[in-house]
């Protein structure tokens, strides 16, 4: 398995957790475009992406995630969002994203959409 | 019986300067002028975003009433359009009170109480300085008495816009920007300057499609459409000395 330069972990055959911890933005979306490439290419259908942490995120951020969302959603697998933050939140409503991207309440609720529990 | 010049109705300054709007104003002006009243009131309600060319309309309007010894007087200012005039030293040349001086930098003015505050900071345009002024930024907010996603976008506000100068505008490390914030009455008036490459980011799409975005696997340039949807007004003007001025309303309910 390739590395990930974040806080991650394999939750099944072809689940891929990952934690972004407390900031995503310029500083470190490339990095996040890399580790969710990389997933994809390790044969991971579907990344649950736990934000509880996240206290900022950037265009940057949000572009990183919108960029690679496709790469998992064509292979019939999914980016999921989960713990988002209010404030999280608030941005990708204000971004007509809230919609867009897969979002759960929790990791156990994002498992179950990969089809897991 | 000598005739006492009256004021005549307000002339509506159009936000879209098209050539036909710009001819209207024109005319409605050389009209105004034939009286040779005492004073022009311009209407400049709407003007919710501020570019180069409404200063310069303004401007000459200002020289053709010098002509005539008449008063220029705006009405229904916007704080965008104050804001700028301030920060361009023509605020008491076209009457309109100027906005209260800034505060000493990187602090709140000295007294302030919670419901009416100023800021101002200056950083170099590197990834290095941006992140610092933003958290600078943020602890000045903190003490305000500002809803909580509203500060959140105000730092995400100020984040976006301070990259996008440091990345884009082709600035020497030698060549700060400048930041100003007046906070008061559930409002926040924020404004960028500095001497980068022009760049209007008023006139720049709001509008993207996520599902194109993603479909292109674009992973950049949501940091405009951002700021758009998160402030009331946007205001930009280049400066006669080739300096970018970007003003910024956020308003908020109490």
């Amino acid at each position: 398995m390739q590395t990930c330069s974040f806080n991650h972990r394999v939750l099944h055959d072809d689940v891929f957790l990952i934690d972004p911890g407390k900031t995503l933005d310029n500083g470190n979306a490339h990095e996040m475009v890399q580790a969710l490439t990389n997933a994809q290419t390790d044969g991971f259908r579907f990344v649950i992406l736990d934000l509880a942490a996240l206290e900022f995120l950037s265009s940057a951020g949000v572009g990183s995630l919108l960029g690679s969302v496709d790469l998992f959603r064509e292979q019939g697998g999914d980016l999921i969002l989960c713990n988002v933050p209010a404030p999280i939140m608030h941005i990708l409503t204000v971004l007509d994203l809230g919609d867009f991207f897969t979002i759960r309440s929790n990791e156990h609720e994002a498992a179950v959409t990969c089809g897991r529990s | 019986m000598l005739s006492t010049p009256k004021l005549k109705d307000a002339i509506v300054v159009p936000a879209e300067l098209t050539g036909p709007a710009e001819d209207r104003f024109e005319e409605c002006l050389r009209a105004v002028l034939e009286t040779c009243p005492p004073t022009v009131l311009l209407d400049c309600a709407p003007l919710q975003r501020v570019t180069s060319r409404h200063v310069e309309l303004l401007w000459r309007t200002q020289l053709r009433c010098q002509r005539h010894t008449t008063e220029v007087r705006l009405e229904n200012p916007t704080p965008g359009l104050i804001r700028v005039l301030t920060v361009l030293d023509l605020a008491e040349l076209f009457n309109c009170a100027p906005l209260e001086a800034e505060a000493a930098p990187g602090t709140a003015a000295a007294g302030a109480g919670p419901a009416k505050a100023n800021y101002k900071d200056t950083f170099g345009p590197t990834d290095d300085t941006v992140v610092p002024a933003s958290e600078r930024y943020g602890a000045f907010l903190a003490d305000l008495p500002i809803p909580e996603l509203i500060r959140f976008e105000l730092r995400t506000i100020f984040y976006e816009v301070a990259n996008n100068i440091s990345q884009h505008g082709g600035i020497g490390d030698g060549s700060p920007i400048r930041f100003w914030a007046e906070f008061g009455s559930a409002r926040i008036i924020m404004t960028f300057t500095d001497t980068g490459r022009a760049y209007d980011p008023t006139t720049a799409d709001g509008d993207f499609d996520p599902r194109a975005a993603a479909k292109k696997r674009r992973v950049r340039g949501f940091g405009i459409p951002m700021v758009r949807r998160m402030t009331d007004a946007m205001s930009y003007v280049r400066s006669a000395d080739d300096r970018n001025i970007l003003t910024i309303v956020k308003t908020w309910s109490v």
